[in-house]
């Protein structure tokens, strides 16, 4: 079992219902409140990897509206 | 405690800096006294693009509380850079001539390669040496440990 917000392994943690690093509650009874893997699932990824494409995206439009201004020798 | 030394700094990482550094060098005096040649006039910002803009990225992605670590730029972050500023000054910017001034060249891909495959050549080469040296395996947190 690890923590789904910090990826802490919680297995030595069960009866404390918490996890010891960043305080998430978590039921060991109910899968969904934990992850199987120190890894986010997949919807997870996917968001962040859309979200993260995004920023990267706005980022190089800023630097192309900088160089638009002729304020950049790019 | 972490090392602060260990983490990955952003905006203040050295191979932004020198970058920073190196723009201002390259836009107000060897373009306009034509030294160097076509590499700094059409090609060295391009190089130094990823390097440049990849720590800035991760910098907003981790004031957003997006990026939660503080580690050295992945391969797939780097990677994902690079194709977005392909998209945008290649594919994009092109098409609207009147409206930005960048010229679609194959070359800049290249560069931002080139620059990015550098960057993360020297984040990667950092990241090991900081895992291998005695002080900084005595300061990394023992995560199985702080689980317990």
């Amino acid at each position: 079992m690890y923590c789904r917000k910090c990826f802490a392994r919680l297995d030595e943690n069960a009866e404390l219902g918490k996890c010891p690093t960043c305080g998430k509650r978590f039921d060991p009874d109910r899968p969904g409140t934990y992850l199987s893997r120190p890894f986010p699932d997949a919807g997870k990824a996917i968001r962040y990897l859309i979200i993260t494409s995004i920023i990267s995206l706005v980022f190089a439009f800023i630097v192309a509206t900088f160089q638009m201004a002729g304020a950049s020798g790019h | 405690m972490t090392h602060p030394r260990r983490q990955f700094q952003y905006i203040a990482d050295p191979i932004c800096i020198a970058c920073l550094i190196i723009y201002p060098i390259n836009r107000f005096f060897l373009k306009p006294h034509h030294i160097g040649g076509w590499f700094t006039h059409g090609y060295l910002n391009d190089v130094m693009c990823l390097p440049l803009f990849v720590p800035m990225i991760l910098y907003v992605e981790h004031l957003l509380g997006i990026r939660r670590h503080r580690d050295f730029p992945r391969l797939w972050e780097v990677f994902q850079a690079f194709v977005a500023f392909t998209i945008v000054f290649q594919a994009i910017t092109p098409r609207f001539p009147r409206t930005f001034t960048s010229a679609g060249d194959p070359w800049d891909i290249l560069a931002y390669f080139a620059g990015g495959a550098i960057g993360y050549f020297y984040w990667s080469c950092v990241r090991r040496s900081r895992k291998t040296s005695p002080t900084s395996l005595a300061s990394i947190p023992d995560r199985s440990r702080s689980a317990e």
